[in-house]
């Protein structure tokens, strides 16, 4: 075929500028560090990394939630178990009152403890966790349990309400991680049983202080119960949260498959255009010198 | 003494052939980096022979006429095939700078900013008392309204400069065909000699691809050798020494003045792809954004408004708004959310009152009760909200959509996507295109270029030929002297 001069200029030009384009593309890819720069580089591929973004950025605030969850739960644990003790300490003082060796003064005595122990699990049931009243239900900046004296006998009322905090754990996933007051302490009777205790030793009142005993083993049962409620939300948090751990390190894994640039492939890449443009300048070169004009003299 | 006076004549008309053919070589020569310009040959003939005695000898050379080597077919492909290339360029172009809007693959996309609310409510709903944590999701909240409003300023704008750019081509176009009008009455008036006006047809030729860089163009040649050029679609803009002028009033385009708008016919080249932008992907794109912003506004605003703020027990608290203070509380479905983008903004009920965010789903708003607030962060998650798609056709006379039941964030990525799918099929069109042209030009050339090396070659076998001519009369001169010296 017949070849224009032009023609020859034009496909220096034109393979020039094509080259020019495709080593900025790799460069732009190298520097950024990134295959997508602008949605039209790979669509389907941005569609997938923005996918994948979005369940990371789910997955990193659950995480946080966990994290959350997890200090409530660990803290209503050892309140629990704190209370347990606390009842454990009770039935002994009873056991030992509860014998007819044991003088009124001695009784007494014992009442006086009695009643730290009851401030001890009104102070359990106010525990705080960054300013809020975990067992207050809903009412979190208010103290749930306030001492009053019923009848004679002291004993704490609450103040919360009968709500449970839940937090999101998950797609359509929440867990109680608060309980309220009503639920662990009122109804465990704990307060009215103390407090009719200390009365009773005060009074010198054996057959109360006997009759105690089993409200206090229940009442302790039923501490332990919640502790291990407790216990068993904490594991699920944890498996929870190895399980997004690991969906994570995978997502980030998928992420970077889908979003950063393979180095390697793209050095080799850059060397092969490299050499295709240094290619074209020295056939152009070759090329513009081939005149008859070099030839007439 | 006829014979060598022949000779002379012989020997001037050669002189005066290879001396117009050097012209010639020499103006191809001249024009060998010129646009469009078709190579020119001297058609060269023999004079006819005259009779001495019996025998016939011929008289030498004349000049039949300068011809032009063109290709009538690939020159027509390449002006009908310019418009496409220009329309997909303008295409690519536009698309790339508005990928630039919906740009998701550096960190602060509308995704991550959607995907920075959400979290913002996550931290709330764990903290429902605290305002700090309230006064963070109204900054974000703020954050979202105002990359929803930029964005679509930016599609506002985008849309209006496809009419400054329609403006200008359309001046353009007006210019060219004027020109080509001119063009045609000098083309007749010169060929009306028989003689092909070859230089005026070259300029005519690329004033006729101009036309076609603009809109999609068909031309036909008359039998006097001017050109009738008409748009696509049939819309007359040059016949004989008369072009008629585009006008753009507002959205419309006026043929002739004649008020009566055409731009919903115009199609290919530069003007068609301002108008294919205009008028269907960029309000598209326009009518998809509003609708994710006024669903936001919607799904958002219908949980807060049963919810309660602190120690509130009245609730009806909206959280976002649209224009004219409209929060779609009473909206039904399938009602408009145009608009919702440009508008969008926090509720005068929570503007710079955290307190106020209805994060409790009890009356009496107890500072540890976050169930409203564990409500609307769902809505990150729900896979069961209908967002209305919109696809515009024919130029925005039809509009449609579908009802998509997705989340808000896969609504988003979908429309992200369809950009990049969209950006990539003008680019790959265009690169298609190019080639196609490239080709197509390389063909032209290999007829039409000019190639110095050949024009080299003729120089010297003109020169040659020239040098003998003079040759000739030398030769002719010393033979009329040898007969005047005989005595």
């Amino acid at each position: 075929m017949r070849v224009a001069t032009k023609t020859f200029y034009e496909g220096v030009q034109q393979r020039i500028s094509r080259l020019s384009s495709e080593l900025n593309e790799i460069n732009k890819k190298i520097s950024s560090g990134r295959n997508i720069n602008r949605p039209s580089d790979d669509p389907l591929g941005l569609i997938d990394s923005l996918g994948l973004k979005s369940t990371l950025s789910q997955a990193d605030q659950y995480l946080r939630n966990l994290e959350m969850g997890k200090s409530w739960l660990n803290l209503i644990e050892s309140a629990m178990d704190q209370s347990g003790e606390l009842v454990g300490r009770a039935i002994e003082i009873g056991i030992q009152t509860a014998n007819d060796t044991q003088s009124p003064e001695t009784r007494a005595q014992a009442a006086i403890e009695v009643g730290h122990l009851l401030d001890q699990a009104i102070a359990l049931g106010n525990t705080q966790l960054g300013g809020y009243y975990i067992f207050a239900g809903y009412e979190t900046l208010t103290p749930p349990f306030s001492k009053v004296v019923v009848g004679g006998i002291e004993t704490a009322q609450y103040n919360g309400d009968g709500n449970d905090f839940n937090i999101q754990i998950g797609k359509n996933e929440t867990i109680a991680i608060g309980k309220n007051g009503q639920t662990v302490f009122i109804n465990s009777s704990l307060f009215d049983i103390l407090g009719t205790l200390k009365k009773a030793l005060e009074d010198n009142d054996v057959a109360t202080v006997r009759l105690q005993l089993d409200n206090l083993k229940t009442a302790g049962d039923y501490l332990q119960n919640h502790m291990a409620d407790a216990g068993a939300k904490a594991n699920r948090i944890e498996g929870k949260e190895s399980a997004l751990t690991t969906l994570r390190l995978n997502l980030k894994d998928r992420l970077s498959q889908v979003e950063d640039t393979d180095l390697a492939e793209l050095v080799t890449e850059l060397r092969a255009k490299e050499l295709a443009y240094e290619a074209a300048l020295m056939s152009a070169v070759k090329i513009t010198e081939l005149s008859l004009i070099n030839f007439l003299r | 003494m006829s014979g060598i006076s022949s000779v002379l004549n012989v020997a001037k008309g050669a002189l005066m052939a290879q001396q117009q053919s050097m012209a010639v070589a020499g103006h191809n020569i001249a024009n060998v980096n010129t646009l469009g310009y078709s190579r020119q040959a001297v058609l060269l003939e023999s004079s006819s022979s005259f009779s001495m005695a019996r025998i016939k000898i011929g008289m030498g050379v004349q000049v039949n006429s300068v011809v032009q080597y063109v290709d009538q077919f690939i020159e027509r492909t390449i002006r009908q095939k310019v418009s496409f290339l220009n329309e997909y360029e303008s295409k690519a172009h536009v698309l790339s700078y508005m990928e630039t809007i919906f740009n998701e693959t550096s960190g602060q996309g509308l995704t991550q900013v959607i995907n920075e609310f959400w979290d913002a409510w996550q931290d709330l709903a764990n903290n429902p008392g605290r305002i700090p944590e309230r006064t963070a999701l109204l900054e974000k909240a703020e954050i979202l309204s105002r990359r929803f409003n930029s964005m679509r300023d930016d599609l506002d704008q985008s849309k209006q400069n496809m009419n400054l750019n329609l403006g200008k081509s359309i001046g353009t176009l007006n210019g060219v065909t004027k020109k080509i009008a001119e063009l045609n009455e000098k083309i007749v008036l010169a060929e009306s000699s028989k003689t092909p006006a070859n230089d005026l047809r070259d300029q005519r030729a690329n004033l006729v691809q101009k036309v076609s860089e603009l809109v999609g163009t068909v031309y036909l040649e008359d039998d006097d050798g001017s050109y009738s050029v008409f748009t696509t679609d049939g819309t007359l803009l040059v016949n004989k020494n008369q072009s008629w002028e585009l006008s753009q009033s507002g959205n419309s385009v006026y043929w002739n003045n004649i008020p009566s708008d055409i731009s919903k016919k115009l199609s290919g080249g530069e003007i068609g792809a301002w108008l294919d932008f205009r008028d269907e992907v960029i309000p598209q794109y326009i009518a998809n954004l509003d609708e994710l912003a006024g669903t936001i506004i919607f799904e958002v605003n219908d949980l807060h408004y049963s919810g309660f703020a602190l120690n509130d027990a009245v609730g009806q608290k909206t959280f976002f708004v649209s224009n004219t203070g409209d929060n779609y509380v009473a909206h039904t479905p399938g009602a408009s959310f145009s608009g919702a983008a440009r508008y969008i903004a926090l509720s005068t009920d929570v503007k710079g009152i955290p307190a106020n965010i209805a994060v409790a789903g009890i009356s009496g708003g107890a500072p540890g009760d976050n169930e409203n607030a564990l409500k609307i962060l769902s809505l990150q998650t729900d896979a069961s909200i209908q967002i209305r798609k919109w696809t515009y056709k024919d130029r925005g006379e039809t509009i449609t959509n579908s009802l998509q039941t997705a989340t808000i964030d896969d609504y988003y990525r979908t429309f992200t996507g369809e950009i990049g799918i969209l950006g990539r099929e003008f680019i790959q069109n265009q690169e298609f295109q190019q080639a196609m042209m490239d080709h197509l030009t390389e063909l032209r050339d290999s007829v039409s270029g000019v190639n110095l090396d050949e024009e080299m070659t003729q120089l010297i076998q003109i020169q040659r030929a020239h040098d003998a001519a003079a040759k000739l009369v030398a030769i002719a001169d010393e033979m009329l002297q040898s007969i005047l010296q005989m005595r």
